[in-house]
């Protein structure tokens, strides 16, 4: 059987499922809305992606799970009249949304395609491929070693199949911050006072806005915030500072200080302490944290700081789910019968992988 | 600077933390529960320790004397049982208690919750014992460095510690529980990843009547059956199929359908289980952390499933400084660690050493 897929589900009896948003009460115009909005696309960056593509004139390019076409059209202007992508998705609304707005956009190299949910639908085997995108789905697959391994005849020789993925990770981004929730932790940091250490680390530019009553540009406020709490993310001595702070007089123990931050009873941020603490990785420089140290740091100082501030964690609902992280994802797809293509790092907050056949 | 703080004994002891105050005998109930017991296992400890005739033992946070009461007997009258708490009551339930049992070589004494009280350097020690306290020293380092200097050569620390895993045991599954769990079971039917996983015997108790197994027994049966799915490599893989309905391909929906309580942890475990391959591998092949991720995420999906509790509760204390931290501070305070054999199974045991000075 298929034990080498280890954790991925045998629940479509080896066929792998293709993505739809599972709830009954599907909503086109939230659906687009969730997809095309400023933050989203300032995450995911469709345009340097689509740049750094190296697409040719003439090349058939395939877009999975296309869903509002953030990347098709794109895909296709770039083609420039050229070559086709064709653009697939289970849900019947998309797939109409996508032949009107191609249609609308006068793009003639766009071939879309509604596709069955579970196993790879016989239309991907008409043609074959340059280029196949697969953006912000790949958890959904029940069994994504099965789905790519019969994708693989399919894409040509040379050809290169891209998984985009959101990092999992804590970030700060200023357009997913919303405007009440920015006020409300402009009031928390008020209350809190200079003295708190979200507070002592923020510049002095942001601290200046903080205390000056004259309404700042949202925006540019928004910016300066979101760049200052991405520093701390890093920081690993910002729990020990956060400990003292919060440490009671009568009691000043580490436990008593946690509950006093009130996190409720969460039992992440124990894990986290006891294997960075048995680490030594609070008293250790940044630079010299391994990759798992700073990505458990990150964690933590993100569920302090979200949970201080009462910030909510961007995209929530598309990152709200497990998301297959890259060896996981590497070691799935090698067995498929891909080899990685080495790239520098493209976007803070996507994962994008490169694959040859090999 | 040295502030050190411990709540008493008690406040580790519990399943939840007393109220300020609470009456001795309410404590007593709760400090002497079998299930504490079974975990603490006093007596397998202070016969392992090595108390020789006329030392001198430090009981810090002594609480009701599990420990100090053992110490003084195993000392047979000589030597001397220091034993303190921040908490008057139970200062003078020892007092009682020590003289009530006949016991003259146990001092009980008031100390300060907060620092290194001056009562422990009116005495040198030969061993001090700090049974589930570790966690309320402030600065632990500072703490120990100051104890270490009223430490006779070749004296000793021993500190007990709550284990960070997940286990079960017979006494933690109280008929509440027990009800509940047996409930869960008996809804999954015999095709749940966990029914399929539980002995004939198990399985008789909770299917068929007349089993002739008795609760006590059974307690026992679970108990065992559910530790032996806590390293289990699979037991996640299959909980998810059975979890995810048709038409559903998001994990996280399969996790909280599991009622874990804690599915961001839950998610956290799957991310570093998966990127490891561990659910892909032999128990054997596990490395010591993936064995540690797979306790506690096969822990949680148990517990919610089977809608049992933690022993001991969502941990009072909020955070339990592990091995390597504390063994590492110890070393920094001038203590080295004593290789034993783990002599507890649920509780972690560790035993320091003063270093000698530097010549």
């Amino acid at each position: 059987m298929n034990a080498a897929l280890g954790f991925l589900l045998i629940f479509f009896c080896c066929a792998a499922a293709l993505p739809s948003p599972a709830s009954a009460a599907f909503s086109l115009k939230i659906a687009l809305a969730q997809q095309n909005n400023e933050a989203r696309l300032a995450m995911l960056q469709p345009d340097k992606v689509v740049a750094a593509m190296g697409l040719q004139p003439g090349m058939s390019v395939l877009d999975i799970g296309a869903g509002a076409g953030v990347f098709t059209f794109r895909l296709a202007r770039a083609l420039q009249g050229t070559g086709t992508v064709y653009a697939t998705d289970t849900v019947p609304e998309f797939v109409d949304y996508l032949k009107k707005e191609s249609l609308a956009q006068g793009l003639k190299n766009v071939v879309v395609a509604k596709v069955q949910r579970t196993g790879l639908d016989p239309f991907y085997s008409r043609q074959t491929y340059d280029l196949i995108l697969l953006s912000g789905f790949y958890y959904r697959f029940t069994d994504p070693g099965s789905y790519f391994r019969q994708l693989r005849p399919l894409l040509k020789d040379g050809g290169r199949l891209i998984i985009i993925q959101p990092v999992n990770e804590e970030f700060f981004l200023p357009q997913a911050f919303k405007d009440e929730e920015v006020n409300a932790a402009v009031a928390v940091l008020r209350a809190a006072g200079p003295g708190h250490p979200v507070y002592r680390r923020l510049s002095s530019v942001t601290t200046g806005l903080i205390k000056s009553d004259k309404a700042a540009a949202m925006a540019e406020f928004k910016a300066l915030l979101a760049r200052d709490l991405e520093a701390m993310l890093a920081d690993p001595s910002f729990f020990p500072d956060m400990a003292a702070f919060y440490r009671a007089v009568d009691d000043p123990s580490p436990g008593v200080a946690l509950n006093k931050m009130k996190l409720g009873n969460n039992e992440l941020v124990r894990w986290l302490l006891g294997r960075l603490d048995d680490a030594d990785a609070f008293a250790r420089d940044a630079a010299s944290l391994s990759a798992d140290e700073k990505k458990m740091i990150n964690r933590l100082n993100g569920i302090l700081i979200r949970n201080f501030l009462k910030l909510e964690k961007p995209f929530a609902k598309i990152r709200g789910h497990y998301i297959a992280e890259s060896p996981s994802m590497l070691r799935t797809l090698t067995r498929a019968g891909y080899k990685p293509v080495e790239r520098s790092p493209l976007l803070p907050y996507e994962l994008i992988l490169e694959f040859k056949k090999d | 600077m040295f502030r050190a703080s411990f709540l008493c004994l008690i406040l580790f002891f519990l399943v939840s933390p007393p109220a300020r105050g609470e009456p001795v005998k309410v404590m007593l109930a709760k400090l002497n529960t079998d299930a504490r017991m079974s975990v603490l296992k006093p007596d397998r400890v202070v016969a392992t320790l090595g108390i020789k005739p006329g030392m001198s033992i430090l009981d810090i946070g002594a609480g009701t004397g599990v420990f100090a009461f053992r110490f003084a007997a195993a000392l047979n009258g000589t030597g001397m049982v220091y034993a303190t708490d921040k908490n008057p009551e139970t200062v003078l339930f020892l007092q009682k208690e020590a003289s009530a049992r006949g016991l003259k070589n146990v001092l009980s004494a008031r100390v300060k919750g907060i620092g290194f009280d001056p009562f422990y350097d009116q005495h040198f020690y030969d061993l001090v014992m700090v049974g589930n306290l570790y966690g309320h020293i402030s600065n632990p380092k500072d703490y120990f460095h100051r104890l270490r200097a009223r430490l006779n050569d070749g004296g000793r620390v021993i500190i007990i510690q709550r284990v960070n895993h997940e286990f079960f045991l017979p006494h933690f599954l109280v008929a509440k529980d027990l009800a509940a769990a047996v409930k869960a079971l008996k809804s999954a039917g015999e095709d749940h990843p966990i029914v399929r996983r539980l002995q004939a015997k198990t399985k008789s108790y909770i299917f068929s009547s007349g089993s002739g197994i008795t609760e006590d027994e059974f307690r026992t049966l679970l108990s065992d059956d559910l530790n032996a799915m806590l390293p289990d490599p699979r037991l996640f893989d299959e909980l998810q199929s059975r979890y995810l309905s048709l038409g559903e391909d998001n994990p996280s929906t399969a996790i909280k359908k599991m009622k874990t309580g804690q599915d961001e942890f839950a998610l956290w475990l799957l991310g570093r289980l998966d990127d490891s391959d561990a659910f892909g591998k032999d128990i054997s092949a596990l490395s010591d952390d993936d064995r540690q991720m797979l306790n506690r995420l096969n822990g949680l999906c148990l517990r919610g499933i089977l809608g049992l509790p933690r022993p001991f509760g969502s941990n009072p204390v909020g955070y339990l400084a592990e091995e390597k931290t504390i063994t590492r501070v110890m070393t920094s305070a001038g203590f080295e660690p004593v290789e034993r054999a783990p002599l507890l199974e649920h509780e972690l045991l560790l035993e320091f050493r003063k270093k000698a000075d530097a010549p």
